[in-house]
């Protein structure tokens, strides 16, 4: 995905839930004081829309410039390569990690060393299924309990990872279940959910 | 001289074998505790509490006193090399601390964070000790017109934080405002931003937010991405010591971190988490290195780390002259000395003049017991980073989990926990930064009762902005703060552009 | 064993007051402990369900502090257990938990609905439950729970900065009579309502009073000292400090009777003219259609806690004043305080304009 898209996605995204945080204002009681309680939230509402709108149209117009400048260069650069004004930064790169983006004010020089190449991105499907398990986890914590959902829970993290080592991923998630579940019950009296086994 | 005398007194009783062995057992204690996600400073004293009952007060206190250090500096380690920040001081440590673990700096982001931690903490309570009440009054110019422009600055200079777009910071903070107003109006009990859920109205937990936020995406992203990606993360592991540089570049930030942090913490209200984040702020501000701020700058270690401790050594100012808790860990160690049937406030230095110096001198004792058991411990910490890493990030999961069921104990308290994972998933695959948000969640309370407090005050009025000379003063730095960067940077490129016009 | 955690939890009992009402900041604290104070309780309500038969509590009680600890209900329900311990007046385990929300409204309505029934719980409550419920910000107030008992009350006090700009009342009665808008008043939420029905039996509307909202007695305190308020107004405990100290001093008091000393020369309302009497009571309430046998058992409980050593001497250190009904005195004290406050409301438009 280019920066350009993702910008205009996340523009999107924050003037959308701008204007549902500003239209749920008006779900709060008026009161006669100066500053009502609904004034601060209305104002953050408003906001978020006015900077997802600015976010998404300044990657229209990066882009614009961008794609007329292409057609010089025939480069295949993105929004990135546009010059901005002091300190407002390039847009950043498709998200995969800040470390991609350098501090406009100095990242022109370059970076030294020290930046690594930035991790790969996931596969989409992959982030879901990794969510979906988490959710579920969170889900059933508490009817099945603390042990037999988070060994479960590890068990199929650990195992769709590294399946040959299914002994080891076994041993790890029931010992480290048990384990924390002592610290935490015995040591230091934060009862944890117990469950079908209580 | 009195003091000195008071003082020597204090630390008599807290020398004894006994209180040197509370002191460190605390620490040890709040260290282990500190460690586990979720469970920051306040939980640590929270679940200890407990312990310390049935000894004598000198003692029990003594023993918080430790756990408090203990667990401050635990937090930092978890946010070093989990990203897992236990409270909002460490939020800020997760920033960089992470980056340098993750480039196997590991050791040196812990060390420099101890050795900070002590040096700014010794000398917060060396402030305490000796300028108490001439800084007291500092809390007596600053009403809500200064309060409302500081939080306002703070979260202006939060835009400033994080590498890139500054549209993307700012939207960051306005998250951070957006869910910081959600739960009852402050000052009408009203419900506001709950659609319609009581669940809501409690507003959302920081630490959920900040574990959600920081913890969740790292976590998920790495389990994500297989075995195949494994190599091209890290070098967690193969670590050094701090190096000469690293002690060259910590240096400063000891320093303005001690003096940023003591000044901000003594603002009642304010305390230690504001303080963190400024650090980091002037430290990215001034560094010769910005570029390295984002990628595991030892600055953005050393200076916050040093401004949190100075902090609650400045927080102690009002709670110990006027008995006003500066934080939420004073306010729980306000209840912790009324529990011991002490009532800080002015009078406390007079009533209960043998007390008050021994805990101040256990407070010398507890950081020196902090650096003395931490510092051989670093090692032993980032050895955990050598695990596989589907371990590891599983592992984080599951603490954050129980991190937030500590906190909430409840299916919907967990839910938040996810739904705020995939926001914060969301959030960097856009390229908005965490850090700014995390902030603005914490500021918004201070920022709209303030800002509601001078209005109602002034009758509508903005006038009191520049009629009051504090706040005159505060808007004039923070033009002078804005401005003057843009003219410098005008003339540094006119120099240069002069410069190859010449040479060309 | 598993409520250690709370059951040995000493309060000293000059503990500070706190604000009654919760607040967010204040509430991350509370939810921690209340959090640890409730799954050791969850746990023991696992462990013991309700009693049967005439051993009435076969197993722990909770005692609920709707607010975050160092406030007033979790001073008064850590004060209340102690005393209960301390004079072996119950020996089982009472466990003390937190269980901060909506100014008590979220455990009074779980307490109407899903611990309906229950003989293992308890709670503290008060005025400000009453003024929730009277600004219907609150489906419930106390009076429409099990009242097991009232136990004291605490009075307010409006209290003005050493060498400010009142000397007495009726310098701070004629200031509000020329601009209440240059009077400002610092406030928590709920402790407004005396101030307001004070304004009007002073002849100034109450819409008028400049009420600027404050956090309790600290934050209170700190405004007066450096000038964005005049005037404060809360229970008494939270000046006490810095009214020994001498920074603050006491205008009036809304108490029924002169105070005890050293307070023994501030100026009640109605001596003054002004017919303002309103404390702050605090009581005990128990789930709804809790088994009688359960409300007898605390009734007399503490009944006879209300009369020991260890909690007078609780009350005096806290300034306290004893308002110890049980039963049928219980319900019509409170109604009629629950009236008191509906009226207030009303009349002075608190529950629109504050």
């Amino acid at each position: 995905m280019t920066a350009f898209r993702t910008d205009l996605i996340t523009g999107g995204a924050i003037a959308v839930i701008g204007a549902v945080y500003y239209i749920a204002t008006f779900s709060i009681q008026e009161t006669a004081n100066i500053v009502t309680p609904r004034t601060f939230p209305a104002i953050v509402g408003i906001g978020l829309i006015v900077l997802g709108l600015f976010l998404a149209g300044q990657a229209a117009v990066r882009h614009r410039k961008d794609t007329l400048a292409e057609a010089g260069t025939g480069s295949g650069g993105t929004a990135r390569t546009t010059p901005a004004r002091d300190g407002d930064g390039t847009a950043a790169s498709a998200g995969e990690s800040s470390l991609e983006t350098a501090d406009r004010s100095s990242g022109q020089e370059g970076v030294s060393g020290i930046v690594l190449e930035a991790p790969p991105e996931p596969q989409v499907r992959k982030v879901v299924f990794q969510f979906a398990l988490f959710f579920v986890y969170l889900a059933i914590l508490i009817p099945v309990g603390f042990l037999l959902s988070t060994a479960a829970f590890l068990m199929g993290l650990t195992s769709i990872y590294a399946p040959e080592k299914w002994i080891r991923n076994l041993i790890f998630s029931v010992l480290f279940a048990v384990v924390v579940y002592t610290a935490f019950v015995y040591g230091l009296a934060v009862y944890l959910p117990v469950g079908i086994l209580g | 001289m009195d003091t000195l005398i008071d003082l020597g007194g204090g630390f008599a009783s807290a020398l004894e074998p006994v209180s040197l062995a509370f002191a460190l057992l605390g620490v040890l204690l709040g260290t282990v505790v500190g460690v586990l996600p979720g469970i920051g400073p306040i939980s640590a004293i929270a679940i200890l509490i407990p312990v310390s009952f049935g000894m004598e007060p000198v003692h029990g206190l003594i023993l918080l006193c430790g756990i408090y250090y203990g667990s401050m500096y635990g937090g930092s380690i978890t946010a070093t090399l989990i990203k897992t920040p236990g409270e909002v001081a460490s939020a800020v440590t997760a920033i960089e601390g992470y980056e340098m673990a993750r480039r196997g700096r590991g050791k040196a982001a812990l060390a420099t964070a101890a050795i900070g931690s002590f040096l700014a903490g010794t000398l917060a309570i060396i402030g305490l000790t000796f300028l108490s009440p001439v800084l007291v009054k500092l809390a007596n110019v600053f009403g809500a017109t200064e309060y409302f422009l500081l939080m306002a600055t703070a979260l202006l200079l939060a835009s400033t934080m994080s590498a890139g777009s500054r549209a993307k910071a700012l939207i960051s903070i306005f998250i951070g405002l957006a869910v910081g107003l959600i739960g009852l109006d402050f000052q009408t009990g009203l419900p506001r931003q709950t659609f319609g859920m009581d669940l809501l109205s409690d507003g959302i937990d920081f630490t959920i937010f900040a574990m959600a936020l920081f913890a969740i995406p790292e976590a998920i992203r790495n389990l994500a991405l297989g075995r195949g990606a494994k190599d091209e993360i890290q070098s967690f592991g193969n670590d050094k010591w701090m190096t000469k540089e690293d002690w060259q570049r910590s240096a400063g930030p000891w320093a303005r971190g001690s003096v940023v942090g003591f000044i901000i913490g003594i603002l009642p209200g304010v305390g230690p988490s504001l303080a963190s984040f400024m650090s980091y702020i002037m430290e990215k501000r001034i560094s010769k290195r910005k570029d390295e701020f984002g990628h595991g700058a030892i600055e953005g270690v050393a200076g916050p780390e040093a401004a949190n401790n100075a902090g609650v050594g400045g927080a102690m100012i009002p709670l110990f002259s006027l008995g006003i808790p500066g934080s939420a860990t004073t306010a729980l160690l306000l209840f912790v000395f009324t529990m011991y049937g002490l009532q800080p406030g002015p009078l406390i230095f007079r009533d209960e003049t043998g007390l008050i110096w021994t805990i101040i001198a256990s407070m010398y004792i507890g950081n020196i017991a902090l650096i003395i058991l931490n510092l051989p411990l670093v090692g032993v910490f980032v050895k955990l980073l050598k695990m596989p890493k589907e371990i590891l990030f599983s592992s984080i999961l599951v603490l954050v989990v129980i991190g937030a069921y500590a906190i909430e104990f409840s299916l919907f308290g967990l839910m938040m926990l996810g739904i705020f994972g995939v926001i914060g998933y969301l959030m960097e695959k856009g390229g908005i930064p965490m850090a700014p948000a995390i902030l603005a969640l914490v500021l918004v309370p201070l920022l709209e009762d303030n800002f509601r407090r001078m209005l109602q005050i002034s009758g509508g009025s903005f006038a009191p902005l520049v009629t009051r000379p504090v706040s005159l003063s505060i808007i004039i730095l923070m033009v002078a703060g804005i401005i003057g960067p843009i003219i410098f940077r005008w003339w540094v490129s006119r120099r240069k552009l002069l410069a190859d016009v010449t040479v060309s | 064993m598993r409520s250690t955690t709370i059951t040995r939890t000493r309060t000293a009992a000059s503990a500070k007051e706190g604000s009654t009402s919760t607040r967010k900041r204040a509430a991350k604290i509370g939810a921690v402990l209340a959090s640890v104070a409730l799954v050791a309780a969850a746990c023991g309500n696992k462990a013991q369900p309700p009693g049967e038969g005439g051993d009435y509590p076969k197993g722990p009680v909770s005692v609920t502090a709707p607010a975050e600890p160092g406030s007033g209900w979790d001073t008064t329900a850590r004060a209340l257990v102690e005393a209960l311990q301390k004079e072996d007046i119950v020996s089982s385990p009472l466990p003390v938990q937190n269980k901060p929300g909506g100014t008590g409204c979220s455990w009074l309505t779980s307490m109407m609905q899903q611990e309906k029934g229950k003989d293992d719980q308890i709670a503290i409550t008060s005025l400000a439950s009453q003024t929730m419920k009277a600004r219907n910000l609150c489906e419930f107030g106390p009076e429409d729970t099990t009242l097991i008992a009232t136990l004291y009350v605490e009075d307010f006090m409006v209290v003005t900065p050493k060498d400010g700009d009142f000397n007495d009342l009726d310098a701070l009665v004629k200031a509000l009579k020329d601009d209440p808008q240059k009077v400002t008043v610092a406030a928590a939420g709920d402790d407004t309502l005396p101030f307001a029905l004070f304004a009007k039996e002073a002849g100034v509307d109450p819409a008028d009073i400049n009420f600027v909202n404050y956090d309790g007695g600290g934050e209170q305190t700190t405004a007066m000292l450096n000038g964005d308020a005049k005037v404060a107004i809360a229970g008494m405990s939270e000046f006490r400090s810095v009214i020994e100290a001498g920074d603050i001093e006491p205008l009036v008091t809304f108490a029924q009777e002169p105070l005890a000393a050293p307070f023994d020369t501030v100026p009640t309302a109605k001596d003054s003219g002004y017919d303002v009497t309103l404390g702050n009571w605090r009581g005990v309430y128990g789930p709804a259609e809790m088994p009688q046998e359960a409300v007898d058992f605390w009734a007399k409980a503490l009944e006879d806690v209300s009369k020991s050593d260890a909690w007078q001497e609780t009350l005096k250190n806290n300034q306290w004043a004893t308002e110890f009904h049980t039963g049928d005195d219980a319900q019509a004290y409170v109604d009629d305080a629950a009236k008191t406050v509906a009226e207030g409301v009303n009349e002075t438009d608190l529950g629109n304009s504050k």
